[in-house]
């Protein structure tokens, strides 16, 4: 999408590989945080104004807020769950099923379980309906953002065939560079997990690049 | 660990047009290490969606959860639950203006942090490393720098209470002073220049409260006096 800039982990930049260690994230800021700001400035150079947008894409926006407030209710009157249980569920689940050490068959039964917790989504609700400082709207929309990261964060992590930093696989313990030096990209599609891979850039623009080797301690 | 906590919460919700009210809540103990914050992320979580309050790194870095516990200002994520007189009594920084619940407007707080320029600020040209400081000189940051803004100090200051539109609070001043302090800093005398004034500064009267509220156990009457004394050491 034109005009729309990430920094981070989002950006995959490919600095950090799969380790990605505490501190790190003050490369990001500092070194491309600036760089974005200057291809921002440049580009607003060039393209002055906005472009033209749909009259009606605030509609969805609101939409995602006002399904919360008017499904608004308190605990015990009706089906489903209040956000932070869904939240407790979807925490117990990824800490039980994608954990520090990781094999396919605990992996694929968490999938199972996220699925069937990502269907309860709709009949979550919270107990807020204010519109002064709803904390209680903030965390289900968080949660609605972290349930989707759970979600392909999951899916990729079975599909990841090898051990590599963070990711350790009890059944793959070796790194596969040949197969799996790539970035992982995860989308949900009509309610299902989507993966879709891109390279690492090993090629920096002004140093030489070396070539990645075996991690020992 | 079993038995409960009794909490009493303000509780303030502009949209109702009712007046502020205390309401109780019973948190059942889950720990030994148990925080303020753990009590209310159950309430809010268990018991009562509507209950509204900061929070965010739950380990007394963000300085997000300032609240006045039992009549003193402390971070509920790094005060223990189980040492309080019960009923729990927590209420909003004191001297704020209330939005909801716990939270309270921290617009004009962080406009005077702002006001005394918390950035490094020099003329000379911007060397091709770092701007290096001996050791020595970064020890007198100590102290100082460790500052998280919680505003729990400024908020727990009669003169801030009194005059806090004019009056900077010990909070900015000994993030003033920190700016002071620095080695690599070069507009300590425009620092200084500002800092200068009846109410920006002296309506400090050493009542030391702040250095009691400080959750990081700093000492803002000390950050202030230093200031002082920078002040009567250049007329000199």
């Amino acid at each position: 999408m034109p005009g729309l800039y990430a920094i981070g982990e989002a950006a995959c930049v490919s600095v950090h590989g799969a380790n990605r260690l505490g501190g790190n994230s003050l490369l990001e800021i500092v070194v491309f945080g600036r760089a974005c700001g200057n291809q921002v400035m440049k580009r607003l150079r060039e393209f002055r104004y906005h472009v033209p947008i749909d009259p009606d894409c605030w509609k969805p926006g609101v939409a995602r807020v006002e399904r919360w407030l008017d499904g608004g209710r308190r605990r015990g009157e009706k089906e489903g769950m209040h956000v932070a249980e869904l939240r407790a569920r979807m925490q117990t689940i990824m800490q039980e099923h994608f954990s520090v050490y990781r094999t396919e068959d605990v992996m694929r039964e968490g999938v199972e379980r996220l699925h069937e917790l990502a269907g309860m989504m709709d009949d979550a609700f919270i107990e807020d309906g204010s519109h002064v400082f709803n904390t209680d709207l903030v965390e289900a929309l968080e949660l609605e953002n972290l349930m989707g990261i759970a979600r392909v964060t999951a899916a990729s992590a079975v599909a990841r065939t090898e051990s590599r930093g963070a990711h350790a696989r009890e059944d793959y313990p070796d790194r596969d560079d040949e197969n799996w030096m790539r970035h992982s990209l995860g989308y949900i599609d009509d309610d299902s997990e989507r993966l879709d891979y891109k390279p690492v850039r090993t090629k920096p623009m002004t140093v030489e690049s070396f070539p990645p080797k075996a991690r020992v301690y | 660990m079993s038995g409960h906590l009794e909490l009493r919460v303000y509780r303030y919700d502009p949209e109702s047009g009712r007046e502020p009210l205390m309401q109780d809540y019973e948190v059942p103990v889950t720990g030994g290490g148990m925080m303020l914050l753990d009590a209310l992320n159950y309430v809010k979580w268990e018991l009562d969606g509507t209950l509204t309050y900061r929070r965010s790194c739950r380990e007394g870095v963000c300085g997000s959860d300032g609240v006045n516990i039992n009549g003193v200002n402390g971070l509920a994520c790094i005060t223990p639950a189980l040492g309080l007189k019960q009923p729990i009594e927590v209420r909003p920084l004191p001297g704020m203006r209330v939005i909801r619940d716990l939270v309270v407007d921290m617009t004009h707080f962080f406009e005077q942090y702002r006001s005394i320029k918390p950035w490094l600020q020099s003329s000379t040209p911007t060397p091709e490393h770092e701007r290096l400081q001996t050791p020595e000189e970064r020890s007198r940051l100590d102290g100082l720098y460790e500052c998280i803004l919680c505003a729990c100090c400024s908020t727990s200051c009669p003169s801030y209470w009194w005059n806090g539109e004019r009056f900077l609070g010990p909070a900015t001043l000994l993030q003033a002073q920190r700016w002071v302090a620095d080695s690599r800093d070069e507009a300590t005398g425009e620092r200084l220049d500002q800092l200068e004034d009846a109410f920006r500064l002296y309506r400090c009267h050493q009542i030391m409260n702040c250095m009691e509220a400080c959750p990081k156990e700093l000492n803002p009457t000390a950050a202030i006096n230093s200031i002082k004394r920078s002040l009567i050491k250049r007329q000199a």
